[in-house]
């Protein structure tokens, strides 16, 4: 099943957690871990996780949506996968490219590696692409593990050349499933998610339309 | 610095190039990228001079259907002139009665907006993150009453649009704002003219297509080693034209 990053919403979960990231243009992990220094002034440590690198991923509660991530700050605008993301918020960054991307979030867990939950967000397409396919192989396999949560492995990445850069995209894999860690809590939900239905294409024959009073050039554009 | 488009020569795209890679990846790389194009089949000629008629009595409203059903059959003649095959009598004599169905339906829509310049209204679009354009050929625009109708011959009627034409009719939608965009489905004795349906998610799908494309294209340079990737599957209608199964065991070696 598609992410479905394509069309907006509002903000996600209200907590603050600490993050992983991937670089992809080095193909590489981290944990960042944030602390206060004598001072008090908070300062960002970056530890590289090698691979295979094991995590459980709370894909079940995924969010898309749209992400700002530059020198201003970090604002995540999320909905739960197969809601509405919306247009695309505005603003610019110094370069004249929109300040925000497309992109997922969701949780990650590792008692020994992490400490506990953080979370993992990217907008790189490449690791979009490859997020997309874990959870459709997430889809396929969730029915038969109602009420678990996947281990899963980062065991290789692959590069992907766009023009004269090359990118690595992580290589998920889906060991096991397991019950849901308790520091894994899932958000409230009033019922669960309902599959995304292939859209219709329209059927049914239509009658020769009636001439319009005014021209369809001086109405608003229905796709902006 | 080159996206992987242009890296492949690739300087615009369409609905026909995505359609294609996303049902027949391998001929998509035998056609476009290889440049071995296979034969076009009789039944795409069926199409095109049923059409031709079609057009003659919709831009001609008091022509009648006689004359723009002898232009139809003139037109097949000339494109199948070197085309031999057995359904060749079938699809001419299915013509007159798709032009005959399809004029009786769509005169009433009045008279369609005259292209600038060529047979077809050409529209170029933009799609968020594919780095060139996509280009589309309308048929037929009807300004008066604010609709877009796409002619689609055949011999037996869809019940619906296809997915790959409602990805095509949503760009052409995306082109033109506020129109209703129409397919007509055109039998020897019925049409079905049906409105797109959720032509922002169509639209969605053939930028996601897209952009596939273009992550394929990305892993090499070479057309050879992205035909080393991919595999034909001649049990599909892609490949029903004998010359282009032919040329497909030449090119992928099974």
């Amino acid at each position: 099943m598609a992410l479905g990053i394509g069309n907006a919403g509002s903000s996600g979960s209200g907590e603050i957690l600490n993050r992983i990231e991937y670089d992809a243009r080095a193909g590489r992990f981290f944990r960042v871990d944030r602390s206060q220094n004598a001072s008090g002034d908070w300062e960002t440590n970056k530890v590289e996780m090698k691979t295979p690198l094991t995590l459980v991923y709370d894909i079940e509660n995924i969010e898309v949506g749209w992400v700002k991530l530059d020198k201003s700050g970090v604002d995540f605008r999320m909905v739960a996968i197969g809601e509405n993301i919306g247009p695309r918020p505005e603003g610019t960054d110094m370069n004249g490219k929109p300040s925000y991307r497309q992109g997922f979030r969701l949780k990650v867990y590792s008692k020994n590696l992490l400490g506990g939950v953080r979370t993992f967000a990217h907008t790189a397409q490449c690791v979009i692409g490859q997020m997309d396919s874990l959870h459709t192989r997430f889809s396929t396999q969730f029915p038969a593990n109602q009420g678990k949560v996947p281990v899963v492995t980062v065991t290789d990445t692959l590069p992907i050349k766009s023009g004269q850069s090359t990118n690595y995209a992580p290589v998920f894999t889906i060991d096991k499933w397991i019950d849901r860690p308790a520091d894994l809590t899932a958000p409230a939900r009033a019922e669960a998610p309902k599959p995304q239905a292939v859209p219709s294409t329209g059927s049914g024959h239509a009658p020769p339309p009636a001439p319009k009073t005014a021209e369809p050039a001086d109405m608003e554009p229905e796709f902006a | 610095m080159m996206n992987a488009f242009e890296q492949h020569g690739i300087g615009h795209l369409s609905v026909s190039q995505a359609n294609l890679f996303a049902a027949a990846p391998a001929l998509y790389v035998m056609e476009r990228l290889l440049g071995h194009r296979g034969g076009v089949g009789i039944s795409a000629h069926r199409g095109t001079a049923a059409e031709h008629g079609i057009e003659r009595g919709l831009f001609s409203p008091d022509m009648p259907v006689s004359e723009c059903q002898d232009a139809a059959l003139k037109e097949f003649d000339r494109l199948t002139a070197l085309c031999a095959g057995a359904n060749r009598d079938k699809e001419r004599e299915a013509i007159p009665g798709i032009v005959e169905t399809a004029l009786a339906e769509l005169r009433q829509y009045g008279a369609p907006s005259r292209p600038e310049g060529g047979r077809q209204h050409k529209i170029e679009c933009r799609l968020d993150g594919v780095p060139v354009p996509v280009i589309g050929y309308l048929d037929f625009v009807f300004g008066q009453s604010g609709t877009i109708v796409d002619l689609k011959t055949q011999l037996a009627l869809s019940s619906k649009i296809k997915e790959e034409h409602a990805r095509q009719g949503a760009l052409y939608q995306h082109a033109h704002g506020n129109y209703e965009m129409r397919f007509a489905y055109t039998t020897p004795k019925k049409i079905g003219v049906y409105v797109l349906e959720n032509g922002r998610q169509h639209l969605e799908a053939l930028r996601q297509i897209f952009l596939r494309m273009e992550r394929f294209l990305s892993v090499s340079k070479d057309p050879k080693e992205l035909a080393g990737i991919v595999c034909p599957d001649y049990s599909s209608f892609y490949w029903s034209d004998p010359a282009t199964r032919a040329k497909g065991l030449q090119v992928f070696g099974f």
